[in-house]
């Protein structure tokens, strides 16, 4: 066909369309950053004065009074158990559970107790003795020893 | 509540009436520091000027991305010198121009060409030129990225961008009717060239 200028043109749009299509746009470059307005710059100061005085408020307050101590009121009750060794090893073992009353609060304390055991050792025999061991007894008759 | 009215006519600014508002509204938004109105305008005009890049600067995609950042950033920059009235799409494609220019005046003589170019009297020759839609497609690509960079962009602002012969005369700082002569001149390059593909 002959090509006719608008050819020419309409083929130009067309590849424009097609390259146009295949591009990746890329995403807005600019993020508008306002400038502080003297509304922001007031409520700006406002929230540090605030915040000054919000963090300054335990030091600016008067100190607390001392608490006393927790004093022991009294007890609330408690159980023993108690279990015996055996001859395996299995050691003898107290468990005691203490309730104490302090203020308004009850304090469950327990006690393990587990008695040491004392390790026995065996002590040799004393050799018998032999007759005729002493020295003053050696010259003396046996009958006069034995009074018979 | 005297500021409130400001706003208030401000945001219902008449449309063009095509229920669209105009890129020229929209960039008076954007002075006002409207990050929608902002948005809106990239969302217009960012693909087109991608592509605007994308053939100018040799089919390089990258290029054509940072280029079309600097754009942008370059329009946000001069927001708030934004005359009434001025249309936006011509003031994007003279920031566009511009960074073209800047890229391939590196390596070209432009004044010495665009000057012999002007000197040329205007021809009324008829080239003929036949072959098929298939292959006219083809031919033209590669006959439009042979063209010397300043009749390339001319050419594409005026057929591919759809710019009128006067925005294109503000955009180049030229009297209309060079404009016209160059286009014709362009327009008779083009047809030689694709007669070698017939």
């Amino acid at each position: 066909m002959k090509i006719q200028d608008a050819d020419i043109i309409s083929a130009a749009r067309d590849l424009r369309d097609e390259q146009n299509q295949q591009l990746d746009v890329a995403p807005n470059p600019v993020r508008i950053h306002r400038r502080p307005t003297p509304l922001w710059w007031t409520a700006t100061a406002a929230a540090l004065v605030v915040g000054f005085v919000l963090g300054k408020a335990p030091v600016l307050a008067p100190a607390p009074q001392e608490q006393t101590a927790p004093s022991l009121i009294g007890r609330a009750g408690g159980e023993s158990i108690s279990s015996a060794g055996d001859d395996k090893g299995t050691p003898a073992i107290i468990r005691e559970v203490i309730h104490e009353v302090v203020h308004d609060t009850i304090y469950e304390t327990r006690i393990v107790r587990v008695p040491v055991q004392q390790t026995m050792t065996a002590q040799a025999e004393p050799a018998p003795s032999t007759p005729g061991c002493s020295m003053l007894c050696d010259d003396i008759r046996y009958d006069l020893l034995t009074g018979n | 509540m005297k500021l409130l009215n400001i706003s208030k006519s401000f945001l219902s600014l008449p449309n063009n009436g095509r229920g669209r508002v105009s890129d020229e509204q929209l960039m008076l938004r954007v002075g006002a520091g409207s990050d929608a109105a902002f948005e809106e305008l990239y969302r217009r005009y960012a693909r087109r000027l991608q592509g605007f890049f994308f053939r100018q600067l040799g089919g390089d995609e990258a290029a054509a991305a940072d280029a079309t950042h600097d754009t942008f950033l370059r329009l946000f920059e001069a927001r708030d010198r934004y005359i009434e009235g001025r249309r936006v799409d011509t003031w994007l494609f003279t920031i566009a121009y511009n960074l073209c220019r800047n890229r391939y005046r590196r390596n070209a003589n432009e004044a010495d060409f665009l000057a012999t170019l002007d000197a040329e009297p205007v021809t009324n020759e008829d080239i003929e030129v036949e072959m098929d839609r298939e292959t006219l497609h083809r031919a033209l690509a590669t006959v439009l990225d042979n063209l010397p960079p300043p009749l390339r962009l001319l050419f594409s602002l005026r057929y591919e961008e759809e710019l009128s012969v006067p925005q294109i005369a503000t955009i180049l700082s030229i009297p209309d009717g060079t404009v016209k002569s160059r286009l014709h001149k362009t327009m008779t390059i083009i047809r030689k060239e694709l007669r070698e593909y017939q």
